[in-house]
């Protein structure tokens, strides 16, 4: 008896009318016979990569401030939980990029291997989308994907010189790491947000109430 | 679920009579379609954007073998598990086999319109595994027992009101009517949610988008609860239909941007997310096991015939959200998973066309769906193959089929036809001159039962439109 992994090829096989099965090389160059190789259609702005990144992000009800090196990272963290009932406990993803934070001495300060407990959590970007005011947070044992989804308060650090205009840049850069595509790969655009109750937004539904972009000025 | 679509018109009936309904599908219009519509506005060119969405989902159907091979290589690649499943009770079987192996108890859904329509839910009750609804207004349906009512916003139907009740009961035993505000009933929900997400042995999800190129499969959500399910358990399970495949990471660029708009008319919603794989060795969390459940369910069938353009669709929900008859009834009389314009061509193929005969017919061809739909899906061409499918395998009613033998036996006659159709508006005219609409037609009855028949003003339309072509040529 044929599995159902044969079955459906087969069936597709008969849709279409195969003699013989394309290579997967044949494929790709229809596609682009199809497609072409030039831009899609995108989004476009006349302000600069930055700007727009921020607009959107503001836009989907995230906020930022600016710091211009590692060791201020700290304490825009603390002023920004100042006036929040978030207890002084900050989880923090053990990434590299944050090894020089310099923390004030009224946070507590726990290197974090997943977000169970953490009702802050600081992860680390590895790029920003200016065409939709997205965090690029990719999974790894220096960010935990929990953590980016746990906490109430969700603070992420995004280097200004990672901002890139569009999605396609991102693959382009992460096409040549060796460990892409890494288990999670999260784009996050804003707080956790529903409108499923008579479609009235509500902001941290499962996920963060917050997110906060630390925009790091200094370059690595 | 089981379909309830020959249930179609007195579920339609129903409908029209629920006051909370009709004040909930007001909000559909309100919301949705106002929001995607400033966002089209905005996109420099976002016809050609539907064009490459055409192009890409067209291309990939025409591939689909190679890029379902492909795909299966990198996930097995990436440590994951592939499985293919060619009907209802495979599909069910898989996921009840993965969970039992893992001895679940319980399990987190994060929303899957394909898990919806392999009934997942009861094969899962039937095993012994709770199930919990993840995303919010599948969670409400889920203690109301009812099915979505919208492929994107599946509680779109209950009110606020309703949900107070739900919650009471179910959360507090109490039956305290007090209406609830939103933010407090939200917040309910996520601490109840909270600890289903930590102690959930299987998470299952959807997928709104696989990829070929890499194995991946990409989740769009708002709330967050997609990746609380794919991150938090020991295995996590995607459940998705063969056709939501794309060749490579820069075509999912393309659905995302026109999914994101279609749907929610946002530019991105708050999370989306590629997942491939399992864990990472050094990964300090996420899940052990990673598993894809491919499934056919009749999307095979479709393949091959006139319907391949109905699998391009990317579930986006534009075709209803813009759908007089949606607006009107809303997605439970559809009586099925897939409500409104794209439903009542998927419906058909997937349940039978003998089991949805009315769904092909609750369409005006007022074209709407068809001009908003981001992979240009021709829905009011398929809706009129899917009525002449119906005739030809003798599923049209009698009288129709008279009335239709009728009115072709006169329209073959152009000339006789002509001049009687003068002669019935003129009549009708006359006789509905003081009213300007009719409650009731002999031989009719069936139709004006439901609605009046406007009387005609002045001559008919073959003479109007000669009138004007003469006009035109002056």
């Amino acid at each position: 008896m044929s599995s159902p992994r044969e079955r459906i090829l087969g069936k597709i096989r008969t849709a279409l009318a195969r003699q013989t099965v394309p290579t997967a090389a044949e494929a790709s160059s229809s596609r682009l016979a199809t497609l072409g190789d030039g831009t899609p259609q995108r989004p476009v702005w006349t302000e600069s990569n930055l700007e727009r990144f921020t607009r959107c992000l503001e836009a989907a009800s995230g906020t930022l401030v600016r710091v211009r090196t590692v060791g201020e990272i700290g304490q825009a963290v603390a002023e920004y939980l100042a006036d929040k009932p978030a207890g002084q406990r900050v989880h923090v993803a053990p990434n590299p990029a944050l090894e020089a934070v310099d923390w004030p001495e009224t946070l507590t300060v726990e290197q974090a291997t997943h977000g169970r407990d953490a009702l802050v959590g600081v992860s680390f970007a590895e790029a920003g989308v200016a065409e939709t005011g997205s965090l690029a947070v990719l999974s790894g044992p220096d960010n935990p994907t929990t953590l980016s989804f746990l906490p109430d308060y969700h603070i992420v650090v995004l280097r200004t010189a990672d901002v890139v205009p569009y999605f396609e840049d991102i693959w382009v850069r992460m096409r040549e790491r060796h460990d892409f595509p890494p288990r999670s790969f999260n784009f996050i655009t804003g707080p956790s947000r529903t409108a499923d109750v008579e479609q009235t937004l509500q902001l941290g539904a499962h996920g963060p109430r917050s997110l906060h972009v630390v925009l790091l000025e200094e370059a690595p | 679920m089981e379909s309830r679509a020959h249930l179609f018109k007195p579920s339609a009936r129903e409908a029209l009579d629920n006051p909370d309904l009709q004040q909930a599908l007001r909000r559909v219009q309100a919301g949705f379609v106002g929001k995607r519509k400033a966002l089209v506005d905005q996109f420099p060119d976002f016809e050609g954007l539907r064009d490459r969405g055409r192009a890409i989902k067209d291309h990939t159907l025409a591939h689909l073998d190679v890029y379902l091979e492909q795909f299966e290589a990198r996930v097995t690649e990436a440590g994951g598990q592939v499985h293919w499943a060619e009907t209802q009770q495979e599909a069910q079987q898989i996921v009840v086999d993965i969970c039992r192996q893992v001895s679940a108890r319980m399990v987190t859904k994060g929303k899957t319109m394909a898990g919806e329509e392999v009934q997942l839910n009861e094969a899962l009750d039937a095993a012994g595994v709770e199930t919990v609804e993840t995303d919010l207004g599948e969670y409400i349906i889920q203690l109301a027992k009812e099915p979505p009512s919208h492929i994107i916003a599946p509680a779109i139907h209950k009110t606020r009101q309703q949900i107070t009740d739900l919650f009471n009961e179910h959360h507090h035993g109490t039956f305290n009517d007090t209406l609830r505000e939103v933010p407090d009933l939200v917040n309910e929900a996520r601490g109840i949610l909270r600890e289903k997400f930590l102690s959930a042995d299987v998470g299952i999800t959807g997928a709104n988008c696989l990829v070929a190129e890499t194995g991946s499969m990409f989740l769009v959500t708002n709330e967050g609860n997609g990746d609380l399910t794919h991150s938090l358990p020991r295995v996590h399970v995607a459940i998705a239909g063969i056709e939501k495949l794309v060749p490579t990471l820069d075509d999912a660029s393309t659905v995302l941007r026109l999914l994101a708009r279609s749907a929610t008319g946002q530019e991105m919603t708050a999370y989306t997310t590629m997942v491939t794989g399992p864990r990472r060795e050094a990964d300090t969390d996420g899940p052990d096991a990673f598993h894809v459940v491919l499934i056919d369910n009749g999307r095979t069938r479709m393949l091959g015939g006139r319907f391949r353009e109905m699998l391009r669709c990317i579930r986006c929900g534009a075709c209803m959200n813009h759908c007089p008859v949606y607006a009107a009834i809303g997605g439970h009389a559809y009586g099925w998973v897939y409500p409104g314009p794209m439903g009542s061509v998927l419906t058909p193929m997937i349940v039978g066309l003998d089991k949805t005969r009315d769904l092909p017919n609750a369409c005006t061809l007022n074209g709407r769906c068809q001009s908003v739909c981001p992979v240009r899906i021709p829905l009011p061409d398929l809706l009129r193959d899917l009525r002449e499918a119906q005739y030809d395998e003798n599923l049209t009613g009698k009288p129709t089929r008279y009335g239709l033998g009728i009115w072709a036996w006169f329209a073959l006659r152009p000339r006789l036809y002509a001049a009687l159709a003068r002669v019935g508006v003129g009549l009708l005219g006359r006789l509905g001159r003081r009213r300007g609409r009719f409650r009731r037609l002999p031989l009719a009855s069936a139709w004006t039962a439901g609605r009046d028949l406007p009387a005609p003003q002045g001559p008919t339309f073959q003479a109007a439109w000669r009138n004007r072509r003469r006009e035109e040529s002056r």
